[in-house]
Parts: C-alpha cells; structure tokens; sequence
C-alpha cells in the first residue's frame, strides 16, 4: 500500500521525533535564540498560553480567534519551514509546561481547538496556515495514543485523524487524504470511517485489492455496513471474482433500504450475470429492478440494453419510452456511488467537541502558572522554548 | 393518379358495361418501389375475354401487345428512384376496351426503409472543399469485396431527424454551456421544414427532452433555462438517442456536445457500439478540448470509482471509433468561440450529403459485420461514410 500512496513523510517522522523530545525535556536542545531573531518569541508564547486560556474558560470562538490571530501573525502569508518549525517547537513548549501541572487529558482540549483551526483554516483558503493547525493537532493526538498505550486515547487519536483524512477525501487530494487516513488506521486500526475512506481513494485509483482488504476489515467490524459490502461487491466484480460478488449483491438485495444502494446492487447483479454469461437471468434481475424502481434510468437503460440484446427490441422500445428527465439536482445512484463517501463524520467531530468540554477544567489546571494578566506566573521562570 | 379513379373514368367513357371485360394489373402493385428488371403481370375477366388481347405500357411507352395469356412481360425500367406507371390496356374481339393504371412510387428517404435496403449517407470532398456535383455513376459500392448495384441516389436537402445531446455535467459550468447552448441554437436554425429535432440535455441523469419536433421556437425552449450540475453519463444518453431515434424513418443524426469523460455510465462504450452498429443514425460528437493544443488521439485522463484511467481511456477511443464508424466524425473544439461554428458546419454538411441506397447481394441476417467500401470514380474526391453495417434481423 505504501508504494500507491505518500506515507509518512520524512518531516513528519522528525517531528515525531522532536514532539517526543520536547515533552520529555530535551527541547531545550533546539537551539540558541540568536537563530529565531525575527521571531517575538515571549509575544508567541503569551498569546497561545492566553488562547488556550480563554479555551480553558470555555470561550470557545473566542479561544480560535486568538489562536488564528498569533499563528498569522507568527508565520505570515508565506512562511519558510524553518519558520513553521519554530513556532511548532514553542507552542509546544507551552504545552509541554502545562502538562507539568496537569494530566495528559489536557491535550484533548489542545488538540480539539487545532482541530477546528484546520476547518477554517481550509475554509479561508490558507494552505500553509491548515497544514500547520493539522499537523500540530495529528501530532499531539499521537503522542498521547503512543504514550498511553490506551483504547481509549488510540480511538480518540483515530478520530482526530480520520477527521482531517475525510475533509480531504476528494478526487484531487484523494492521495493525501489516504496518506492521512492510513495514519489514522496505524492508531487506531479498527476506525470504520478510516477504512471506508481509505477503500474508497483505492478504489478511485482502480486498486480494488487493496480496496477488498479494507471493506472485508470493515465489515469484520460492522457485517450490517450495507454501503461497504456494495463496494466490496463491485471490487470483487471488477476483479473478476464474479460468484463472490454474485453472492455479496444477493445478500444485499435481501436487506439493503436505501434506494441508491438498492439500484446499485440491481445494476451490479445484473452486470455480474452477464459476465458469467447468464444473459437471460440478467434480464429478469434488471426487469425486477425497474418493476421496483421504475423511475431509476439507470436500470431502465441498462434493462432496455440487455432487452434488445436478447432479441426484444421492442420491449426496449416500450422501457426507452418511460424514461422521463429527472431535473437538475438529483443525483443518480451511480454519482452517489463515485462521489466520497459519507463517513458520518459530523458525529464524530460533536464527540471530539464533548470529550473537549469535559476536560477544560484539567486545561485550566494545567495553565495555572499564568496568572492571567498576560505575563507568565511563578512556575514560568524559563523563557520561552524551555530555555 | 390513383389507379382505381383513372379505371373508373374510363369505365365511364366506355360503351359496354365494365363486367362485359375487366382488366387489373397483377403485378407490380400500387405502392411498391420498383426498379431494374419487373414483371409486368396483367389479367383479364369477363363475358367478351375470348380472344381479347393485352397491350403493355411502362412511362406512356408502347411495349406491344399479347394476343394470348398469360399475360406478362419482364421490362427493364432501370434503376432511377423515380416513379412508374404501368398501363394495361384490353381489348375484345368486338371493339370493347378496358384500361387500367399503376403507378409505382419513388422510394422516398424520409419513408419507412424497405428491411433489406442499406443506405449511407456521403459527404464527398476534395482539396477544394465538398463537392457537391457527383452523379450516381460516379459512386461504386463494394460490400465485402462485392460490387453493389446502386438502386437510391439522392443529393442535397433530403429531411433529416437529429437529436441534440448535449452535455450539462459541471464540467460545463458557465461559459462552456452558454457556448453550446448558443451553438445548438443556431443548428436548429438550418433546420429546414421537413426536418425535425429532439432536444436532450443530460449530466449523470436525463435532465431535459423534447419531443420530437419542427418547431424551432419549441425546440429552442427545451434550452432555455437549463444549469449545469453533477456528473457525465455519455454512454447511456447515446443509447438513449439511438433509441429515440430507432422508430424514426429516414435519415437520422445525433450531433453529441460533450469533452468526452464518461464518468457514471451503467453501460461500456462498447455496448453502445453495438447499438451504433445497428443503427443507421449519423454521429457528430463536437469534443469539447480541456487542453487546447493537445492531439486528438492524447486521450484524456479521468479517475473515478466506475472507471479507472485505464478504463476511462478505453471508452474515449471506443466512443471515437463509434462516431467515425457510424460516417460521422468528430470535431475537436480548443475555444468556445469556435461552437458556433462547429454546429452550422455540421449543419451544412449533412445538407452537402449524398444519399446511396442498395440492396446487399448477401440478404442473410445473421448478425454479421459487413464492411462496405464507398469509392467515387472521379480522382481527388475522398468520401467519408459509415464503415459497414451488422447485418441484423
């Protein structure tokens, strides 16, 4: 699989490397002042500790506009990587002296607010500025997963990361959207909306293989996942493993309600058949289709289709005639089918929201070295970047 | 004339009642085209048959007179679409004298085809331009190696049915639609009375589709309005016009408006090469270039979840096969402003074409493929013209 799509970049396993370090006290070893002259550095670290403040008081909004405010003032339009570096290294800094005085669930709440940076950060067309909030939110969730080695902190991570996979998740950025979601999956390997994701960028990619693998994990997970067996279905179909995919359609076409998916399976059985040269029961399969939905053109043309093959151009005729214009903006079922998948991720992100608000208290314990008037209290006696 | 009106005028200038002898023509019947050699059956009836002779005309030519049954003739009334009349004129010993007509009809393009008879339309050109001058003898037909005896020839303005199908998928978003909108419009412009259109505007589903029609106005509504949205679906909505067009007689044209990435189609391309080979319709695909300057064999790349590159690029090349094997052709477009050109210029094509009609030596429908060769005597002239035919039921 890592031949097909970017893995783990270079850069992503030195941050890792240099998270680790800096939270266990060794990022005092990232380098003299003298190299970040252009950098206000004590101005960077008071106004993150102030916006993880107002995050801690619950004033959410108010929390990412200060935090958007400093990382725009901090890195500019464009900044060099040098430069993202060193404001990564010193908000984790701030991090890392909070987590002195607090739990390690106060990076929840760290790791929800760069979260939700990343969205309006997309929204307002700010590549460097979203890469940055990603990055900064993927690599703390990580570190928490791997340094308690907890479900709980894994699924959490997963979550975070497949959040960031799925807003990627189109034909364009389907690449690094994989990549994303593969990370997700090393976390949290049984992440269903990762998996359905990653399925679906192979599958865009015509690696149906790689796509079988994942929609068979899946449903391992969840058997009654009805939109990941059609897909592995038409995997299998296009792999030529025509009697499976025969066999998944039908247990589908047994159970499946939602009728984009219920045209799908009629128009793959119907396909399925005539591969195996069953030219006559794929005419009865898409005539029970169209019996069912006779408003879907897809079946009727594919019926009409298969009709005049078997010698029945007149019945093709009399099906031709009932396809009536749908309008404009009513998808077929074979758009929904291609367009990403709904990874139901709304829900997802309101319970990355709720464990935030449960823990911003343990937030608020962490910063308690401030004292709030914008200078740093007792327990910030070192500068900044843990000098 | 109606045969039976000119039998019943002349009965009533006759001196003896009809029954007395009657006379009727056999073959060939009232409403059937006939060309080359014919049998000319006559039969008489009636009290004052004894001894009663027959004269045969073809075209008010004497070709003489029988004074015994049975009466036939074999008349070579060559091979010109042109209409016949068959007179038959009896007469009794007595002076009594019964006449009476058929007239065959021309085969007429725009009517019902006869099943066996295979007609091309040609567009003849050379490096000045079409030419527009051709006779029939200037055409020769070979249909698997075999020369074809011509039996239609017709040029010019013979009435076509085409249907409009143009792509609306989001890919067309703005300019590109507004721009083919215009064009389709201007094609319906050079429709002329006895043509007639079908609007059908498609993306990932049938969004719009008039009736057939004559009516510019009502045809020019059915483009009205109309904004571009989801995906593409070529493969299917080229079935659906052939079928569209499978009931109509006559010379039929589907003028196809897309940038060529079939994305959601439930059928192959090459399923609906099938469906092309079973039609006589013409195919212009005007191909809308996303990258302008780019060969026209480049075949564009596309991924998505029903077709992979590979797969997307097969069905481009199998859909320009099938345009160029119906005797359309495709027509690439690199700027907007050359649509409006691209649709007249199919226009006055088809008005440019000629019309060839025979019937294949080989009459058997056994589903064959059957390459037809079209050849124009006169040096310089290249033809183009659909590549064959399936010989179906």
């Amino acid at each position: 699989m890592d031949r097909k799509y970017p893995g783990k970049t270079r850069d992503r396993y030195c941050r890792q490397w240099a998270i680790s370090l800096a939270l266990v006290g060794a990022l005092a070893a990232a380098g003299p002042v003298s190299a970040e002259r252009r950098l206000d550095i004590d101005r960077l670290e008071k106004s993150y500790v102030a916006a993880l403040d107002l995050l801690a008081q619950g004033q959410r909004e108010q929390a990412l506009d200060a935090l958007m405010a400093l990382e725009i003032e901090a890195l500019g339009k464009v900044p060099t990587a040098g430069r993202i570096d060193r404001v990564w290294r010193h908000k984790l800094a701030v991090v890392k002296r909070a987590l002195e005085l607090s739990s390690p669930e106060l990076l929840v709440p760290v790791i929800v607010l760069h979260h939700d940076a990343y969205e309006l950060y997309r929204e307002a067309q700010q590549p460097v500025l979203a890469r940055h909030a990603r990055d900064m939110a993927t690599d703390l969730a990580t570190y928490k997963a791997q340094s308690s080695k907890s479900p709980e902190d894994k699924q959490f991570a997963g979550w975070v990361i497949t959040s960031f996979g799925e807003a990627l998740l189109d034909l364009r950025t389907s690449g690094t959207s994989a990549g994303i979601l593969r990370d997700a999956l090393d976390i949290s390997p049984r992440n269903p909306a990762a998996l359905l994701g990653l399925a679906w960028a192979h599958e865009i990619h015509g690696e149906y293989e790689d796509a079988v693998a994942l929609l068979e994990r899946l449903l391992e997970i969840q058997a009654g996942h009805d939109q990941a067996r059609l897909r592995l279905a038409v995997c299998k179909r296009r792999l030529g493993e025509l009697e499976s995919a025969h066999a998944e359609l039908t247990r589908l076409l047994n159970r499946a309600t939602q009728p984009w998916i219920r045209s799908i399976v009629y128009q793959e059985l119907a396909r399925t058949l005539i591969s195996l040269g069953r030219l006559e029961a794929a005419e009865v399969i898409a005539r029970d289709g169209f019996e069912e939905m006779p408003g879907d053109q897809e079946i009727a043309i594919l019926f009409a289709s298969i009709s005049e093959r078997r010698g029945k151009p007149a019945k093709a005729d009399a099906v031709v005639k009932l396809v009536k214009p749908v309008g404009e903006g009513v998808p077929s079922a074979r758009y929904i089918y291609d367009d990403r998948p709904d990874l139901e991720i709304d829900e997802v992100r309101s319970t990355l929201h709720a464990m935030m608000e449960e823990r911003l208290d343990v937030l608020a314990s962490g910063l308690r070295w401030w004292n709030g008037d914008g200078a740093p209290g007792e327990g910030a006696t070192e500068e900044g970047g843990g000098r | 004339m109606r045969p039976a009106l000119l039998l019943c005028a002349l009965l009533a200038a006759a001196p003896v009642a009809a029954e007395d002898l009657q006379v009727w023509i056999d073959h060939p019947v009232g409403d059937e085209f006939v060309h080359g050699v014919v049998s000319f059956v006559v039969a008489v009836s009636g009290e004052q048959t004894e001894g009663a002779t027959v004269e045969f005309a073809v075209d008010g030519r004497s070709l003489g007179t029988m004074i015994r049954p049975p009466f036939k003739v074999d008349v070579d009334v060559g091979n010109d679409n042109v209409s016949h009349e068959f007179v038959a004129i009896a007469r009794a010993r007595g002076g009594l004298e019964a006449r009476t007509t058929v007239l065959t009809p021309k085969l007429m393009v725009d009517e019902a085809l006869q099943l066996n008879l295979q007609q091309f339309y040609i567009t003849a050109s050379n490096s000045s331009g079409r030419v527009l001058d051709l006779e029939r003898d200037d055409f020769r037909v070979v249909e698997e190696g075999k020369e074809q005896q011509i039996v239609t020839f017709e040029r010019g303005d013979v009435p076509l049915t085409s249907v409009l199908l143009l792509d609306c998928s989001l890919s067309m978003t703005g300019e590109p639609l507004e721009a083919a909108l215009e064009g389709a419009s201007l094609f319906l412009d050079g429709m002329n009375e006895l043509d007639e259109a079908m609007v059908m505007l498609y993306s990932d589903s049938l969004l719009r589709a008039s009736d057939f029609s004559a009516s510019r106005d009502t045809l020019r509504d059915a483009l009205a309005g109309v904004g571009a949205s989801g995906g593409t679906a070529i493969n299917d909505h080229l079935y659906l016009a052939l079928k569209k067009l499978d009931p109509r007689q006559g010379r039929s044209v589907i003028v196809l408006f897309s940038d060529g990435s079939d994305v959601h189609s439930v059928l192959s391309m090459s399923e609906v090469a099938e469906k092309v080979r079973r039609s006589q319709a013409l195919i212009y695909w005007i191909y809308l270039r996303l990258r302008p300057g780019e060969s026209v064999d480049k075949v564009p790349t596309y991924m998505a979840t029903w077709r992979n590159m590979e797969a997307s690029q097969s069905e481009f090349r199998l859909l320009r096969k099938a345009v160029e094997e119906s005797g359309g052709r495709v027509q690439v477009v690199d700027h907007l402003e050359e649509l409006d050109d691209a649709f007249v210029g199919i226009m006055t094509e088809l008005r440019e074409q000629y019309v060839i009609g025979y019937y294949p030596s080989n009459s058997a429908k056994d589903g064959s493929w059957r390459d037809v060769k079209l050849r124009v005597k006169r040096s310089g002239v290249k033809v183009r013209a659909r590549e064959g035919y399936a010989a179906y039921p």
